[in-house]
């Protein structure tokens, strides 16, 4: 992922209403405008739009129009992957890790250890 | 929301493998060989982290013997405002012990009002708030 692209997306999220309306595309499924408007009764409808045009053009959200309403999801996909170069990440860390722990645990030494441990015999 | 979970079970009762979890002297053996950590609530703690180019660093939010460990955790340099999570629970099987690794609040690091409760925790103001933050990025990335 290239800086931008996070910083763009840092900012998207940075704002509460919008982090709401993600929130709540999440728990409920596809919303209406109206549907999400609701939620917001200090908000103006030219308000929800602009948050929906910004989390729209991040790709975080798609929408369809079924007659006259446009009806919002979310795109998680858009999500995951613009978070995915540190999930990945931290998947490979964690698994290695776990096995680093469970093998302390049920041995007392990791298997890097056991292996310079018994490089060391090797040489005596 | 995007998150990392692991599970392992272990034969050992969850005293031993607490054990791993308990000091930095036994984390440095698993985590990280360099990390350094106050092992209390509310101490710091700081590493080289997976790519051995970024360091890693964050506070003890909770910690429980034999049960839980939990820490703040953020990437230094790499545009995060606010850090991710990153729970280890214990839980007794019949078996020995099941560690459970769960590593998220991915969709909160680039929060850019997260800085002034970092900055309050900082002074010391108020440790509750950093964990009421965390809860809401927990259970608004639970969907």
């Amino acid at each position: 992922m290239k800086p931008s692209d996070s910083d763009a997306l840092f900012r998207i999220l940075a704002d509460p209403t919008r982090r709401l309306m993600l929130d709540l595309l999440a728990e409920r499924g596809p919303l209406t405008v109206g549907e999400l408007a609701a939620e917001f009764p200090d908000l103006v409808t030219s308000g929800i739009s602009k948050h929906l045009m910004s989390l729209r053009a991040a790709g975080l959200v798609c929408a369809t129009r079924r007659g006259r309403q446009q009806i919002y999801r979310l795109e998680s996909d858009a999500f995951v992957a613009a978070l995915s170069p540190w999930i990945a990440k931290y998947e490979r860390y964690w698994t290695t890790a776990l096995e680093r722990l469970r093998d302390l645990a049920e041995r007392g030494q990791t298997k890097e250890e056991r292996k310079t441990h018994q490089r060391r015999e090797a040489r005596k | 929301m995007p998150q990392v979970i692991r599970s392992i079970e272990i034969n050992a009762p969850t005293s031993a493998v607490w054990h791993w979890l308990a000091t930095q002297k036994t984390l440095r053996r698993w985590i990280s060989s360099n990390i350094e950590i106050d092992m209390r609530v509310g101490g710091s703690y700081r590493f080289l982290g997976p790519d051995d180019k970024t360091w890693v660093s964050g506070h003890v939010l909770e910690l429980e013997p034999e049960k839980s460990l939990i820490l703040s955790w953020l990437e230094e340099g790499s545009g995060w405002v606010n850090p991710a999570r990153l729970v280890l629970a214990l839980d007794p099987i019949a078996t020995g012990t099941r560690v459970t690794l769960i590593h998220d609040g991915f969709e909160g690091i680039g929060l850019e009002d997260w800085s002034e409760t970092v900055a309050d925790y900082e002074r010391g103001a108020d440790i509750h708030k950093i964990l009421d933050r965390l809860a809401d990025l927990v259970s608004s990335g639970e969907a």
